[in-house]
């Protein structure tokens, strides 16, 4: 015997698990293995099967060591052997342990397979019962033991002997009352009502008992007495009351459902193992009361399952198991027998002929169960339909040929408008299963196929949506047993009906399991049918696979286009598109459809425009919503193709949109999804270019103009679509431009909207829709453009108000009505344009002038800066992103307008070291290396890079036409870029990074100063493409990129609202980043740059003076730089180094300025978050407070500090104080020096510890010392003189506030009174 | 349940099957089983009760369920008809007296209603012992082209379970049958 030779396994984790379960030890806490062992194994949960090669060493290793567990708890006593005992003893942990792995392992792969895998010797049999009989039933911790020991006494159970044979207790005593096997089935019986899993095992273990050759006399009519007998009760109580009396023993069970579960469970098992004949006899004892039950109708699914599988079981055990002869076979496939036959009798296929069956008796009641299981088909769980049809299966096979051509025509009954989505289902199922059993003869085919063919097309609309993907998902299922039941002759007749059906669900389907379903089947039946039965079905298959068919725009627009360039399928996509998926339920779907449409049209165009266009314009007024919007979409997309293929009835179509309007088609629901579909057809109409008259070119034009100042977005987006087509097709001008009347009726029309009217969803529209007005309408002449350039600058700006309120989406497509006309008009060069429909053919258009350029430029920037807030949180961001795309838009035009531009020269400013001679170390990145190259070392690297670059000749050799573009233009739109680079929104940042990318990398645009070093920051991974909105890899780029002195500002600006922000993964990221730059510099001597960072910030800070935006995310910066000595350290160098050269930026120390700076933010401020932030800066200010050796200067700058600290430690907010309170003693603390005088230092801790500083400010009488008076106190104790004005200073207030109380309570009063 | 899910159902279903291995003692049932499994087969003692052991051969998973073929115990194969796909007969050759013993047993197999349709493999063994019989000997002994055999799928392979000739051809024979009928029973 060969020995399996390849190793290779799929079971990964082998060496793992084995080693796991080999580690345990007796005593020991094996918790976090068995977790561990557990979660592997649910890694196959799925596909189980993978287990399989190692499931007998697994079993076996757990198996082994429990088995001499239970031998030795055994041989030692310790387990009672009598059932009468309450269980003492229910064996060692570690037992327990390997028994729910067992468990666990029989839930992953099944308990049918890993029963086989216990032990079944007979010795084992005792001790296993004795271990089970010690269990504690009541234990929930362990019914995993139970569940694995009652399985494998199943096992057991089947030992070929008599088991009177081993049974100790029989010889040994006279207590002949308790053998063996009555104690097996007292156990198990008493398990069948556990509320879990161990029902399950209990019934296996009971069936496997009861169906021994040697119980069928006894035990086996003892158990089914005592099951009738629960169940009738089961059944009677809700009959009638009446049968109390009768059997007390029972009654109190009778109302446990899972005791009637536990017993159906053991009584199909029972019927499907035992001995057809000898249960024969009980079947009619049953048979009523299990219908009754039936009837009555469990709620649970699972009783009802089962109940299923009882009547099947029953069903089968009415009839012997036979191979029928009237069962369709599909030849003979033995591999063998046909290579003997030589092929001489190809694949005989016989509907058999034997039609002499022998009579066989069905008895009358088969007719009940087969009702019952017809019944289970129509279930509303999937579970119960399933095992219904395979009941059904079951049981026709063992039919004769009329009865079982009965059940077939019972099934397809179901297939009925009236029936439920699950009759259809249902019978879906038992026909595939009928099928896949030879049950359902090839006559019956004519009948079938239709039906399938509808059902894999089954769609029922409930409501907003609808139901039936898995009635289409299970008519895929009968198509795939088809495939395999029949053989390619058979099938012949019904494989044009059947593979249509099949490729319009895999193409069309809304589900991606039923496209793929339908892959599936129509694959299977490729490959059984061939390829000359299934036409074109290998080139299909391969166009549409399983995966492309998972992406439904691909399938709908793509692949649809290839199935029907195979003129068998055309007309059947085409077809099912315009008559079923057109006027699908979902707005998705009919889009979807009117594209594939649309697509289809290069290949059918006369049925197109003749026929199908014809049956949507009738339609188009359709009561039914769905009719009406998938029309007029699909009418629209249809001509779109066609172009001047529409022939004679484009009046037809114009008319639409009269007619549609007429009905007043876009009032109530589903009129917003008309206007967008109306809109759309104008677009399409006009891109068809299909001539119209002018009166009708104006009525089109009124209707786009209705819609475009739709409050929904998608409908004024659709809107100016349609404008933008509308008006570039039609409307003609003169070569001077356009009649006044014609510009009144447009641009002044519009240009009024926005700057007046004060409904926001007007000016949002028509911004837009100014945009996308062709150039003959808007650059006929300078001043026309200058005109609208004007209006919509004016109208970006942030403060312009609609109406009394700031639109941000007015501003927002105001700039991007900008981009737009950059686009259309470009920048600089005149353009002659030619018009169709215009006899003069030509105008020409004026491009943008260097002035109205940099006017936009400007306003663009302006716009970078809109941060504007409202309830819908950063409005300010969409400005700001369609801005950024603006920029790059303007800029690529700009610079290929001035097309002489050099590259930015090294700008001596920006010359980095001049005063660094000592930093001259190898530093690890190049970024930071260039910065402190030698300068001419770096002009040197930019010569290179720029005479590399193969346009330098060609720009020299231009002489100058005008520029549009200069340094400082490149500098400011890449510092704007790189800012919002550096800035908290995700989705901003992730723009600006894209943007960024372009325009360095792929449109190389020129004079970008220091290109170097910016590229050396921002490089990317070969092949990498960067995900800029992930702040983790983005601020450590960023921050390479601050060194760059023309982009130091902005870039700071945007990192420190990062660093100083809520987010947290920005917040982590960005200050991450910015630490690990601190770090560096300090290592390599960058004092400079320390300090410049410093100085920018402050900058920040006068900049944004009490715009809490920027101020209080630059504190919290400021905070983090001081907690990391990044500023400090640096001043004192710079201090103590540069004595000689005292420039007037290091006079301006960092502390006392930033003193200053947030003594003015703190005052009069109420913000807590703002106070905080002032707070942290100023304890870090307190760090460096050394009152020895301190000159003068130093000494007021301390005493200025201490002052402003303590006067915000009488702070009127409580929490403030409190807090200012715990950073002051974590500050002491740190610092002594705080404190003047060391003697004092002790009782000044405890002042702070000992007071309540959230207390009442002033002194009250019942509070004898008030927060003033310690705060006070606390001043004297650390040197700190605070004038007589700020220790006495609240008593006015007090006064004042005393007043306000009065007023208060008179208000009160008065409220109380006019209530009354 | 979708039609995906019940792909992978069938297609790991279509791959198992479940022999019973039976014959009257001493015939040879268990060395089969060892030889198969590649295991040691100069200590087997007669089987009291039963063995199992999962196989695979030519992609297909088998089940085999070998159980002890003493009189006494012979009244208890029943139980283990359930389901069973093949049913692999294993005759000593060389035991003439007890042929008769053997038809009546197999006879009595064949009518149970829990086998139509399994696949009969018969193995003639032992015969690499003397005076062993021949296959078509053994097919006249057992009746097995008599009326009751007419229906049903069936082989003789004559082998020797100590040099395993003969055994492949067996189970080859066995794993082609029933995958050409598995597709459509199951």
């Amino acid at each position: 015997m060969a020995s399996i030779s390849s190793t290779s396994t799929f079971f990964i984790e082998r060496e793992e698990f084995l080693g796991l379960i080999g580690g345990f030890k007796e005593g020991e806490d094996n918790e976090k293995s068995v977790e561990r062992l557990k979660t592997i194994l649910d890694r196959y949960l799925e596909s189980p099967t993978l287990l399989d090669p190692h499931l007998e060493e697994i079993m076996s290793s757990l198996v082994t060591p429990s088995s001499s567990m239970i031998h030795s708890l055994y041989s030692s006593g310790t387990i009672s052997d009598d059932l009468s005992n309450t269980p003492t003893n229910e064996g060692p942990p570690l037992l327990h342990t390997y028994l729910s792995l067992i468990s666990h392992l029989s839930k992953v792969r099944g308990y049918k397979t890993i029963k086989k895998l216990f032990t079944h010797e007979a010795v084992d049999l005792e001790p296993t019962l004795m271990c089970l009989l010690s269990q504690d039933p009541q234990n929930h911790a362990l019914w995993e033991s139970r569940y694995a020991l009652l399985l494998w006494l199943s096992m057991l159970a089947l030992v070929p002997f008599d088991i009177c044979t081993i049974d100790s207790t029989s010889e040994s005593s006279t207590r002949t009352t308790s053998n063996l096997v009555e104690t097996i089935i007292k156990i198990s019986k008493s398990y069948l009502s556990d509320p879990g899993p161990v029902r399950e095992s209990a019934a296996v273990c009971l069936s496997s008992v009861l169906t021994r050759p040697d119980m069928e006399e006894g035990y086996l009519q003892d158990f089914m007495e005592y099951a009738k007998e629960v169940l009738m009760i089961r059944v009677g109580i809700k009959k009638n009351d009446g049968d109390d009396g009768k059997s007390n023993t029972v009654s109190h069970l009778t109302d446990n459902t899972f005791l009637t579960m536990g017993l159906v469970h053991t009584l199909a098992h029972l019927f499907k193992y035992g001995h057809r004949e000898k249960f024969l006899i009980y079947v009619d004892a049953f048979l009523e009361q299990i219908i009754l039950l039936a009837e009555n109708g469990g709620s649970q699914t699972m009783l009802r399952k089962l109940l299923v599988k009882l009547f099947q079981r029953v069903g089968t055990t009415f009839m012997p198991v036979r191979i029928v002869p009237w069962r369709y076979q599909r030849g003979r496939r033995s591999l063998l027998t046909n290579m003997e036959s030589k092929g001489e009798g190809k694949e005989e296929l016989t509907e058999s002929e034997v039609t002499e069956e022998p009579d066989i008796y069905v008895p009358p009641e088969l007719e009940d169960v087969v009702d019952q299981l017809l019944t289970g088909l129509r279930d509303r769980d999937t579970v119960v339909r399933w095992s219904a049809a395979k009941g059904l299966g079951r049981i026709t096979e063992r039919l004769p040929r009329e009865c079982a051509d009965d059940v077939v025509g019972a099934i397809m009954e179901l297939f009925n408008d009236n029936e439920t989505d699950s009759a259809w289902h249902g019978a879906n199922l038992a026909l595939a299963e009928l099928a896949r059993r030879g049950l359902l003869l090839p006559s019956r085919l004519p009948k079938v196929v239709p039906i399938i063919v509808r059902a894999i097309h089954y769609d029922v609309r409930r409501g907003q949506n609808s139901v039936g993907a898995h009635v289409r998902d299970a008519a895929c299922y009968v198509c795939w047993a088809f495939a395999r039941a029949y053989s390619p002759e058979v099938m012949k007749p019904y494989v044009e009906e059947l593979a249509k059906g099949m490729l319009l669900a895999a193409l069309f389907d809304r589900e991606i399991n039923c496209r793929r379903a339908a892959s599936a089947a129509f694959q299977e039946n490729v490959g059984r049918q061939g390829n000359e039965n299934f036409k074109h079905g290998i080139e299909i298959l391969t166009a549409a696979d399983y995966f492309t068919l998972g992406n439904r725009v691909k399938a709908f627009t793509e692949i649809s286009c290839f199935v029907a360039g195979f003129e068998k399928y055309r007309r059947s996509v085409i077809g099912h598109l315009k008559e079923v998926k057109l006027f699908h339920w979902d707005v998705e779907i009919r889009l979807l459809a009117s594209q594939g449409l649309g697509n289809l049209v290069a290949l059918d165009k006369n049925y197109m425009a003749d026929v199908v266009l014809h049956e949507l314009i009738s339609k188009v007024c359709d009561p039914d919503l769905l009719v009406r919007h998938g029309a007029v979409l699909g009418i629209a997309e249809i001509v779109k193709a066609l172009k001047s293929n529409v022939s004679s009835k484009h009046t037809e179509i114009t008319n639409v949109v009269v007619e549609v309007e007429k009905a007043r088609l876009y009032r109530g629901k589903g009129g917003e999804i008309m206007r967008s579909a109306i809109c759309r057809l104008i677009e399409c109409v006009s891109i068809a270019q299909l001539p119209l008259p002018v009166k009708t070119q104006v009525r089109l034009l009124d209707s786009v103009d209705d819609c475009i100042k739709h409050p929904l977005e998608e409908i004024s987006l659709s809107a100016v679509a349609g404008l933008r087509a509308l008006l570039k097709q039609y409307f003609p001008v003169a070569s001077t431009g356009p009649s006044s009347r014609l510009h009144s009726r447009v641009f002044q029309k519009y240009a009024k909207v926005v700057e007046e009217e004060d409904n926001a969803a007007a000016t949002r529209g028509f911004a837009l829709a100014i945009g996308c007005l062709p150039a003959k309408l808007l650059a006929f002449n300078d001043e026309a453009l200058e005109t609208a350039v004007n209006l919509l600058c004016k109208c970006a700006d942030i403060n312009f108000k609609v109406g009394e309120e700031p639109d941000a989406e007015t501003r927002r497509n105001c700039v991007k009505g900008l981009t737009e006309i950059v686009k259309t008009v470009g920048v600089g060069s005149t353009k002659i344009q030619t018009f169709p429909g215009t006899d003069k053919a030509t105008l020409t258009s004026v491009g943008l002038s260097p002035p109205l350029t940099t006017k936009i430029f400007t306003t663009l920037f302006s716009c970078m800066e809109d941060y504007s807030m409202d309830k819908r949180g950063d409005v300010g961001s969409w400005v700001r992103c369609a801005a950024l795309n603006a920029l790059e838009t303007l800029t690529l035009e700009a610079v290929d307008a001035s097309k002489n531009l050099k590259e930015a020269s090294p700008d001596p400013t920006s010359a980095t070291n001049k005063d660094d001679e000592d930093e001259n170390e190898i530093l690890p990145p190049l970024a930071e290396r260039m910065q402190l190259l030698d300068e001419d070392i770096q002009a040197k690297v930019l010569a290179s890079v720029q005479s590399s670059s193969p346009m330098n000749e060609e720009w020299r050799s231009v002489d100058t036409p005008p520029q549009y573009f200069d340094v400082q233009t490149s500098i400011t739109v890449l510092g704007l870029i790189l800012k919002q680079l550096a800035e908290k929104l995700d989705n901003v940042r992730d723009l600006a990074g894209n943007i960024l990318h372009r325009l360095l990398n792929e449109n190389k645009i020129p004079l970008v100063a220091d290109r170097v070093f910016l590229t050396e920051a921002l490089k990317t991974k070969a092949n990498e493409t960067m995900n800029w909105a992930s702040p983790h890899t983005t601020f450590t780029m960023i921050i390479k990129a601050m060194n760059i002195d023309v982009y130091h500002e902005a870039i700071v600006e945007g990192l420190a609202v990062s660093v100083g922000g809520l987010t947290e993964s920005v917040v982590k990221s960005s200050s991450g980043a910015l630490i690990d730059w601190v770090k560096t510099m300090k290592k390599l001597k960058g004092w400079r740059h320390l300090a410049r960072l410093g100085r920018t910030l402050v900058n920040l800070m006068r900049k944004f003076e009490k715009d809490e935006r920027i101020v209080v995310p630059v504190l919290k910066t400021v905070h983090l730089l001081l907690q990391n000595e990044a500023l400090r350290s640096e001043e004192r160098r710079t201090a103590k180094e540069n004595k000689t050269e005292e420039t007037e930026e290091e006079k301006d120390r960092f502390g006392p300025t930033m003193l200053k700076l947030v003594k003015a933010e703190a005052h009069g401020s109420k913000s807590y978050k703002k106070i905080v932030a002032i707070v942290d800066v100023l304890i870090d200010l307190t760090a460096e407070i050394k009152w020895s050796g301190a000159d003068d200067e130093d000494k007021a700058y301390f005493d200025e500090v201490l002052t402003f600290a303590f006067a915000l430690l009488g702070h009127p907010f409580p929490k403030v104080r409190k807090y200012v309170a715990e950073q002051l003693y974590v500050a002491i603390l740190e610092n002594e020096g705080v404190v003047k005088d060391d003697s004092k230092y002790d009782n000044a801790c405890s002042v702070i510890l000992e007071t309540a500083w959230d207390g009442e400010l002033e002194q009250t009488e019942e509070q004898e010392v008030a927060v003033r008076v310690r705060r006070n106190e606390l001043a004297d104790l650390m040197g700190v003189e605070l004038s007589e004005k700020a220790r006495a200073k609240k008593v006015v207030k007090k006064g004042k506030e005393k007043e306000k109380k009065d007023e208060l309570a008179s208000y009160m009063s008065l409220v109380k009174e006019a209530g009354r | 349940m979708g039609l995906l899910s019940i792909i992978r159902k069938v297609k790991a279903k279509e791959k198992e099957c479940r022999l019973l291995i039976l014959g009257l003692d001493n015939a040879g049932k268990t060395t089969i089983l060892k030889k198969f499994n590649g295991e040691d087969i100069n200590t087997i003692s007669p089987t009291l009760g039963f063995n199992i052991k999962t196989l695979e051969h030519r992609g297909y998973l088998l089940n085999c369920w070998d159980v002890g073929g003493q009189q006494t115990i012979r009244s208890y194969w029943r139980n283990y008809f359930e389901a069973t796909d093949g049913l692999v007969w294993v005759v000593d050759s060389a035991d003439r007296v007890r042929l008769g013993d053997c038809k009546r047993e197999l006879d009595c197999l064949m009518e149970q209603e829990k086998l139509a349709g399994a696949s009969l493999m018969i193995f003639a063994n032992k015969q690499d012992l003397a005076g062993a019989l021949s296959e078509e000997e053994i097919v006249e002994a057992l009746g097995l082209k008599g009326e009751q055999f007419k229906t049903r799928h069936w082989s003789i392979v004559a082998c020797s379970a100590v040099t395993g000739e003969g055994l492949l051809v067996g189970m080859d024979w066995m794993t082609d049958d029933i995958s050409s009928r598995i597709f459509m029973l199951s």
